[in-house]
């Protein structure tokens, strides 16, 4: 019996990026190894600045340890130039923050949602050691196997050729980011409880709680 | 195998049960084994630690029937287990090739097979296996005939 | 050899089982069987044994079907609840039910559930906990209800109680607190339905509906579905495409005017 200094507590998160928002969802349950469930909600998405939203799924422990490092970064930011950081900038500073512990990684599936300098839509999507690019849209976590084909169909609109490409709606990309939880809950027993929508447009973000299987 | 064992289920012990494999088994009339008849043989293989059910399973029944012969010989005295070994090698003189399945109605009723079901009965069947097999080397096999 | 010179044995094969522990070494992952993670539970009560199952099984954290039936016939009046390897289950609960079969068949009686608990026990020491079947075994026989436990490896219990499964310890947690003796029928579907429940709602490995069979003196009734705390809720759009969704490189269309008629006969 040696130590193991990482261990998986599951859950889902997708993001997907519109015209003028961006959408980013996750479920709020942890779990533990063999069937354990740890609790019902523990977030596991924090908003960063008014247009920006944070998700690191995977190990919780490093999932909060990496928004805390973040979170700092972002005051000191403020303080230096005196204005808050952008989107794509903050994508840039996580990656170096990830990148620094690439001999001991944070083991997290991360995605960033927000809107950039121009109010468009963006998602970052990352892995545990600072890799990262701009997406339309971007499901990790233990579900991510099953979301993400869903959302290269629905949102992307993939093998689908003969369809009409039009952007995606705000309300219609709730729905499939809703759908695509409620059937990642049926077959993936890491996902569940709750599950919190980050809603990111000129506004600011707003968040909606719904009910998840919680079996 | 000590005499008048009253083991109830095989040892765990690897070194009991006889595990030597020769290459006399095989040898053709030149001594060595005949690959082109039956293919590459590794006696290394054949002697590596295998599954640790596999000698378990292959010697339960066995040790199962010593058991009970043993209990003969203790109750009844001697008559009683040579009488019934004498029954069970009357009934077990096959007369067929040796890779032809033959049912055996009075072995199976003198063992008590007739009125049980194992997973031995429906699993790996041998009479729809569908491994090649020659008639002629398994007849000159039996019969140690070496060509 | 490639060329067999006996006839070979039936039973298990094990010809494959140095390769595959040589691909392990080399870092080949083996697939994994399909567990069912489960909470199965059984009780006895004044006039007889209830015995009640969730519904999930799972390939790892993948829920791989969302309505399995754990609760199966053992003989007339015995049912066997499986938890650990699914196949292991299924199989041995078939073997030893034809055994059953042929044991009522020879001794013209109706079959004890000590009967069933024996050639279960002995099979599983024999495979010395490799074939990994847990189960329980309830029933109603001359004795009187009777419930019993069995593990993968052969030991076994006797008692008023019983869980199994994944999801046991969250189950095991309700009857301790609330089982008593001669609990009447409605009150001990109630508890059985709480424990399973439990177990539901507090281990990953159980999920969706509860599954529960009454067995008492010369009657059995088995009810599927008794709750359904997890129903999925409608989804919000309709994901039908529209005809011509589907790009179509070629189109070939072939009609049949004659040819031979099906034979119905």
């Amino acid at each position: 019996m040696s130590f193991y200094p990482y261990t998986d507590n599951g859950g889902s998160a997708l993001a997907i990026a519109g015209e003028d928002y961006c959408l980013l969802a996750s479920d709020t349950r942890q779990s533990g190894e063999d069937y354990k469930i740890h609790a019902g909600y523990v977030p596991k998405a924090f908003k960063l600045t008014d247009s920006c939203v944070y998700a690191g799924v995977g190990f919780s422990a490093d999932g909060v340890a990496l928004v805390k490092r973040v979170r700092q970064s972002i005051e000191w930011y403020r303080h230096a130039h005196e204005k808050t950081m952008s989107t794509p900038a903050l994508a840039q500073m996580i990656a170096t923050v990830l990148y620094s512990k690439r001999f001991f990684p944070y083991y997290v599936g991360t995605i960033l949602g927000g809107l950039d300098e121009n109010g468009r839509g963006v998602v970052y999507s990352f892995d545990p050691v600072g890799s990262f690019e701009a997406e339309l849209h971007k499901a990790v976590g233990s579900g991510a196997e099953l979301i993400q084909p869903f959302l290269d169909n629905q949102v992307n609109l993939k093998f689908l050729p003969e369809v009409e490409r039009t952007p995606l709606p705000l309300d219609v990309a709730l729905q499939i980011a809703k759908d695509a939880f409620t059937s990642a809950a049926e077959r993936d027993t890491k996902t569940g409880d709750y599950l919190e929508i980050f809603i990111i447009d000129r506004e600011g973000v707003n968040v909606e709680r719904f009910d998840l299987k919680r079996d | 195998m000590a005499t008048q064992s009253l083991r109830v289920v095989p040892s765990s012990h690897p070194g009991e049960g006889s595990s030597s494999k020769s290459i006399a088994s095989t040898a053709n009339s030149f001594g060595v084994h005949d690959t082109f008849r039956l293919g590459t043989r590794s006696i290394a293989n054949e002697l590596l630690p295998s599954h640790p059910l596999e000698r378990r399973l292959d010697q339960w029944n066995q040790t199962q029937i010593n058991l009970k012969l043993t209990m003969e010989r203790r109750i009844y005295g001697i008559h009683a287990p040579i009488r019934h070994l004498m029954e069970r090698n009357i009934v077990s003189k096959v007369q067929r090739a040796p890779i032809l399945p033959s049912s055996n109605l009075a072995l199976d009723i003198l063992m008590g097979k007739d009125e049980t079901i194992e997973f031995d009965d429906f699993l790996n069947d041998p009479e729809l296996s569908i491994e090649p097999m020659d008639l002629h080397a398994s007849m000159e096999h039996k019969l140690g005939i070496k060509f | 050899m490639t060329q067999r010179l006996e006839l070979p044995k039936g039973g298990f094969n094990f010809e494959n089982y140095q390769r595959n522990v040589a691909l392990e070494q080399q870092g080949l992952k083996l697939p994994t069987p399909t567990k069912t993670g489960t909470t199965v539970v059984g009780i006895i009560f004044k006039d007889g044994v209830v015995l009640g199952a969730d519904t999930r099984s799972t390939a790892g954290s993948i829920v791989q079907d969302k309505n399995c039936d754990k609760i199966r016939y053992m003989a007339p009046n015995v049912y066997c609840c499986g938890a650990g390897t699914a196949a292991d289950t299924q199989f041995t609960n078939s073997l030893i039910c034809s055994q059953l079969e042929l044991h009522r068949l020879a001794t013209g009686r109706e079959t004890r559930v000590c009967t069933a608990l024996t050639l279960v026990k002995q099979m599983l020491f024999k495979y010395q906990g490799h074939v990994s079947a847990a189960l329980i075994l309830g029933g109603y026989d001359v004795t009187g209800p009777r419930l019993l436990a069995v593990a993968p490896h052969g030991s076994t219990d006797k008692l008023p109680y019983l869980v199994m499964g994944s999801g046991s310890y969250a189950a095991i947690a309700i009857l301790e607190n609330r089982w008593k003796k001669d609990l009447e029928r409605q009150e001990a579907i109630d508890l059985v339905q709480e424990a399973i429940e439990a177990g539901i709602f507090n281990d990953l490995g159980s999920g969706s509906d509860v599954n529960i069979t009454i067995i008492e003196k010369g009657k059995v009734d088995n009810i599927k579905g008794y709750a359904r705390p997890n129903r999925r809720e409608p989804k919000c759009r309709s994901y039908k495409f529209a005809r011509g969704s589907t790009a179509t490189l070629n189109l070939s269309a072939v009609t049949v005017t004659e040819g031979d008629a099906m034979d119905t006969s």
